[in-house]
């Protein structure tokens, strides 16, 4: 099967994050790289053989294209795929020729999100976009009006909402039955990080928040999401603690309470992540060649408007209904 | 030859209770050698579950009588095959020589199930006289009338053990420490979760991940008092969840440290997502959440989590509360014999500020420093 044809907007992280799991790249320029090292940390953990890769990759990629508004990086990045990719001078020509647009993005709060998506949609280039989608709802609906102005799939994901540890967790909550109130424990003080934590909890307790209250001393600290009394939810909602001091390897937790008792995952960190980047790119995949988008939109647009509504709370003090946003 | 004494009626029941007596004769030695004669005299007030609870702990009972008087705390203090055998705790040095209930028939069933027959008082100012101790009972209430009750044994400079909560507002809890302080007069509250030894057990644990920056407790102040809802005609909020609010505030100062600085609070429920901010730096989250649909559970789970991890404690309820209660009873008896407070006012005090400045977070939506609700 031909492979897909990847055009790399941002060589951040992420960009390598992801690149380093589609498509084959020399460990030792990765581990050499200032930010591919960090990669190569999580990625090479058997520590007797630095160039044997320890987490499941996905074939049937081809990166093409990459692009950073930090040249230098850009071509660091290429390095990495032995030089194979060409570094662009600009992210509009990243769309031309290729199959796929990957925004990457590993710390930013996805206000640049529209602008770069812009030229692959208009071209009919099926796209994803790192989180978190947007920074606000009303780029999220324009992201996803353009998509469907042009008649492709869109796609935004974060890796704690695809991590097959917390599925697994989750599958644990039969032993309490339905959870009648959770927390998640991480995310700290960005918006790349709440979104993290937003989708950890929309992942193991579902959709459909209705409300939010947020506080504390640093953006969305604590947030409170509540379902509303919906079936099969929370009825006592979901507390994301967000400002929770030093972690373990970027480890984010979760607990689901009932009258049956208490359950705790482990940790969900670093060196677990690379799984659910993997599963995301089997859904991109699947993206790419149905034409269609592998999750709602309407779950991507909540994710951010949940975030936007605790912002929203924190700054005035008021819990803040969905629908508002 | 040899005389057979005729037993009499009132004999041949004693000799009854002593069957019980010694079949529970479990108390270990007094570890002050205090004789009988020098046995704690003490005033029982309220005799609502605490006063059980705390008063088998203390003084041999009929558990037989107990299971009719109050089984709560016979299913709790009893042998689950032998209804007959106590099983909690046992604290020497105690003597419950008087008890009052506004409702005198309680004080009578009180009285009745402990094999001395403390005296059951009609009168409140007959409680004050001839006594070493008082024992302010409160099992699910605000604490509203602490003051109130504690006046007479405070003027008369009798030691005086205050259930929790320790006061329902501020202004109350400073009257009463203003008062312990103007005669002398030593004053303990104490929560059954800041003595627990399930909390100690868990603070061990701490250990295993070094430093914490978040310490959550998932308490019961919205689910216990939701319970009782139902038994309430009118339910009033905050008033009806402080007895419980206050076990949350208490676990987790016990587990992650005194020095609140400031806090914050949402929810609908009163009080139910409250942030305590640590000047240590840490991060304490206390949930007041609705999960407990079992009206009699009230189990508290607590995690900590640091950069090397997280540790997460079992349930912390009512099997547990029971160990926490001897040390405090430990405590009061040190307290009435050296007629010193055996912990800082400020330390109980505190928690009622907790519970106020939360409860101003919460209808104002800011952060409230503990500090300015003491200036007020």
């Amino acid at each position: 099967m031909k492979k897909i044809r990847v055009g790399i907007i941002n060589c951040d992280t992420h960009g390598i994050y992801y690149g380093a799991l589609m498509e084959k790249h020399d460990p030792i320029i990765l581990w050499g790289d200032p930010i591919g090292h960090a990669v190569h940390m999580y990625f090479y953990t058997y520590w007797g053989d630095a160039k044997k890769i320890t987490v499941p990759t996905v074939n049937g990629f081809q990166i093409t294209k990459v692009w950073d508004k930090n040249r230098q990086w850009a071509e660091n990045m290429s390095k990495i795929f032995y030089g194979n990719p060409r570094v662009c001078d600009n992210f509009q020509e990243i769309s031309d020729d290729v199959d796929l647009v990957f925004i990457a993005d590993c710390s930013g709060d996805g206000s640049t999100h529209l602008e770069l998506a812009a030229p692959g949609l208009k071209k009919g280039i099926p796209t994803f976009v790192d989180k978190p989608f947007a920074h606000d709802v009303k780029d999220a609906r324009k992201l996803i009006e353009l998509a469907n102005k042009h008649k492709v799939p869109v796609m935004s994901l974060s890796i704690l909402r695809e991590i097959p540890h917390a599925a697994k967790f989750r599958s644990r909550f039969t032993e309490i039955d339905i959870p009648k109130f959770g927390i998640i424990k991480g995310g700290g003080d960005t918006m790349a990080g709440h979104i993290h934590a937003i989708s950890l909890a929309i992942h193991l307790f579902g959709d459909g928040v209705e409300s939010v209250e947020a506080m504390g001393q640093t953006p969305l600290a604590f947030v409170y999401l509540d379902y509303g009394g919906k079936p099969n939810r929370p009825t006592s909602g979901v507390v994301l603690n967000c400002a929770s001091g030093p972690t373990y390897h970027c480890s984010m937790y979760a607990s689901a309470y009932s009258e049956w008792g208490a359950i705790h995952s482990p940790n969900i960190g670093d060196f677990e992540f690379p799984w659910g980047a993997a599963k995301i790119l089997k859904k991109i995949k699947d993206m790419v060649r149905t034409g269609k988008p592998q999750t709602s939109y309407n779950e991507m647009i909540e994710l951010i408007a949940i975030a936007a509504a605790g912002r929203i709370s924190q700054k005035e003090k008021r819990r803040v209904d969905l629908k508002e946003i | 030859m040899t005389v057979k004494k005729k037993k009499n009626k009132s004999e041949s029941m004693r000799y009854d209770r002593h069957i019980y007596h010694d079949k529970v004769d479990y108390r270990g030695p007094d570890i002050l050698g205090n004789k009988k004669e020098n046995k704690i005299r003490l005033a029982m007030v309220r005799c609502d579950t605490h006063a059980y609870y705390y008063g088998v702990m203390i003084q041999k009972c009929n558990p037989m009588i107990l299971m009719e008087t109050n089984y709560i705390i016979h299913q709790y203090a009893t042998d689950l095959y032998h209804p007959d055998i106590m099983t909690v705790p046992q604290v020497a040095g105690f003597e419950i020589v008087k008890v009052w209930d506004k409702n005198f028939e309680n004080a009578h069933k009180f009285s009745k199930t402990f094999l001395n027959s403390p005296k059951p008082c009609k009168s409140y100012e007959e409680m004050a006289e001839n006594i070493d101790g008082a024992f302010i009972a409160d099992c699910d209430g605000s604490g509203g009338d602490h003051s109130k009750l504690a006046e007479p044994f405070l003027k008369k400079g009798i030691p005086t053990f205050i259930d929790k909560p320790f006061a329902s507002t501020l202004k109350d809890a400073r009257a009463i420490m203003k008062l312990a302080r103007k005669h002398n007069t030593p004053v303990f509250n104490a929560s059954l979760l800041s003595y627990i030894p399930a909390a100690d057990q868990f603070k061990r644990r701490f250990d295993e991940i070094g430093k914490i920056g978040l310490g959550v407790v998932k308490g019961v102040g919205g689910a216990f008092s939701q319970a009782l809802a139902g038994r309430k005609k009118k339910f009033r909020g905050l008033e009806d969840r402080l007895a419980y609010l206050i076990h949350g505030v208490s676990l987790a100062m016990n587990l992650f440290g005194n020095d609140v600085e400031w806090v914050e609070c949402m929810g609908t429920l009163p009080l139910e997502y409250l942030h305590m901010h640590l000047e240590s730096g840490m991060e304490v989250f206390i949930f007041n959440t609705s999960v407990d649909i079992f009206p009699e559970s009230c189990s508290f789970f607590a995690s900590a989590y640091s950069k090397l991890g997280a540790i997460h404690s079992g349930p912390i309820g009512d099997p547990e509360f029971i160990y926490g209660a001897p040390r405090i009873l430990e405590i009061i008896k040190k307290m009435v014999l050296t007629k010193k407070p055996p912990v800082p006012y400020e330390e109980f005090v505190k928690k009622i500020a907790i519970i106020e400045s939360a409860y101003i977070s919460q209808q104002k939506g800011c952060r409230v420093y503990i500090k300015n609700i003491f200036r007020r």
